[in-house]
């Protein structure tokens, strides 16, 4: 883009097509990065929604905004503004900050429950991994 | 007890501050995202080349709005390895999907990886 807004006249159709060429190919990275994120949030949803460490609608959240995103995914590979891609977002933006909160009480626990049975744990553990 | 739900114990391990680390690395990302956002110009629509270069080539944050996005985008997935820590704790279904999404959170950092490089780099 600085070359072509910098190039003589003569040279501003080439350096028009090379800068063209940047942007189609960031548009389908963009596209297919966008997809694999989708789908990273859709499996990570379906896993807390079937495991048993959190609810189970924090991981309903997750999997219907991936679901949401991979819809407008597949159906535009084009940057525009879509209402179910804007639904996605704000899903995946509260998503983050319930799954944190969610994530630091669970390790709280996990850890208070560690440091409580430590004692008897390493008694049980065999001596070599100790 | 269930072998199954004895919990793995490893030297040096301790996913209870794994996890937390996650609680604190995921909104950290999405927030970095969202700034780096409100700085990304926008006033063009986006597939009018022309006028979306004109405006990005004048843009004096470029650079750093995408390094600020690809930092965000690293931070996520970083939250979400922790959280397949945190979810592969307990057997079950969720256990068995939890790997398929954390090897998909690797591949989604090597694809960003390539489109900062393109958006960021390549295209300025």
């Amino acid at each position: 883009m600085d070359a072509w807004a910098s190039a003589p006249a003569p040279q501003k159709t080439a350096a028009f097509a090379a800068a063209e060429v940047a942007r189609w190919t960031e548009i389908g990275m963009n596209s297919l990065s966008y997809f694999l994120a989708r789908l990273t949030l859709f499996l990570y949803g379906l896993a807390i929604a079937l495991g048993r460490v959190y609810p189970r609608w924090v991981g309903l959240m997750a999997a219907l905004s991936g679901a949401a995103f991979m819809y407008d995914g597949a159906v535009v590979v084009a940057y525009a503004p879509s209402i179910v891609k804007l639904m996605g977002l704000l899903l995946l933006a509260v998503w983050a900050f319930v799954m944190a909160a969610l994530m630091w009480c669970n390790g709280s626990r996990r850890r208070s429950a560690r440091l409580g049975s430590t004692p008897t744990e390493s008694a049980q553990r065999p001596a070599s991994t100790r | 007890m269930d072998a199954r739900e004895a919990a793995p114990w490893q030297i040096g391990s301790d996913d209870a501050i794994t996890t937390r680390m996650g609680a604190m690395i995921l909104p950290i990302g999405v927030v970095l995202i969202a700034i780096s956002e409100i700085f990304h110009p926008a006033r063009e629509d986006p597939m009018d080349f022309p006028a979306v270069f004109e405006e990005y080539a004048q843009s004096n944050v470029w650079t750093t709005a995408h390094l600020g996005e690809y930092c965000g985008f690293l931070l996520l997935p970083g939250g979400l390895v922790a959280l397949y820590y945190s979810v592969s704790a307990r057997p079950g279904v969720g256990a068995g999907l939890a790997p398929f999404g954390f090897a998909a959170a690797l591949t989604t950092v090597a694809s960003f990886t390539v489109l900062q490089a393109v958006d960021g780099i390549t295209l300025r």
